[in-house]
């Protein structure tokens, strides 16, 4: 059972307000600014499920899968992620 | 193995074994004995066969695991090239697979091997398309450092 389901992933992606544009055959692209500056990008698999697996995102947005996990869930706010990830010299 | 022809003296197509009495004992302990032995020894086979079972599951579990690498040398269909052939890592977690490209930091999931390496190289143009479209001064240093990498590696074709 994924971590990240694309649901999960969608919710992530409002949480960090990503704009989310068309990506190739087979990907919608979330792309997260920070400052005028694109900081962060994932894709989110088009035409899957609900429950599909979207383990890949953690990397994707610089935290671990757990991190990635409560941003979805609401407990880990923007603010927090820009912080742990200004930590890591991401920003 | 004892002389049992020792005192024998036929008859009637019958063959007696003088003081053969006595002998049942021993004969007797050496039968338990070779009958114990043998018990043991399908005991210990059958042990080792379930060990060998057991151990064949578990090979396939961690085979099945086992993160492979894959060459990357064609983005065909899309309108892109190789300029120097890349590999990606596929592994399995929670039984979804997860294809990355760790140099440029992207990743792509897919209910299987194949399906995860197709949205990777599909992620993979898509962020360059993105990256390249827009100027360095609009990126941080993640994205950055992946039009970088991702422009060692592939160009539009013309």
């Amino acid at each position: 059972m994924a971590i990240i389901t694309k649901d999960l992933a969608l919710k992530i992606a409002k949480k960090l307000k990503a704009e989310v544009v068309k990506g190739g055959r087979a990907h919608d692209i979330a792309i997260v600014e920070h400052g005028g500056k694109m900081v962060a990008q994932f894709g989110i698999r088009r035409g899957s499920k609900g429950d599909s697996g979207h383990d890949h995102i953690p990397s994707q947005i610089f935290v671990g899968p757990r991190d990635a996990r409560l941003l979805g869930q609401c407990p880990l706010s923007r603010e927090d992620w820009i912080g742990i990830i200004s930590e890591k010299g991401m920003i | 193995m004892e002389d049992c022809s020792v005192g024998v003296r036929s008859g009637r197509g019958r063959a007696i074994v003088a003081g053969w009495p006595e002998k049942v004992p021993g004969l007797m302990e050496a039968l338990a004995e070779t009958i114990g032995a043998s018990l043991r020894d399908v005991t210990r086979i059958e042990s080792l066969e379930k060990e060998v079972i057991l151990l064949k599951n578990r090979v396939a579990v961690l085979e099945g695991q086992a993160p492979v690498l894959v060459p990357i040398e064609s983005l065909a269909p899309d309108p892109y090239e190789i300029i120097k052939p890349f590999h990606v890592v596929v592994r399995v977690q929670d039984g979804e697979c997860i294809a990355s490209f760790f140099d440029a930091r992207i990743s792509a999931s897919g209910d299987t091997q194949e399906e995860a390496v197709f949205n990777l190289k599909d992620m993979v143009v898509s962020v360059f398309d993105i990256l390249c479209g827009r100027s360095e001064d609009d990126l941080g240093p993640g994205p950055a450092h992946q039009k970088k990498v991702l422009q060692d590696f592939i160009r539009r074709k013309d």
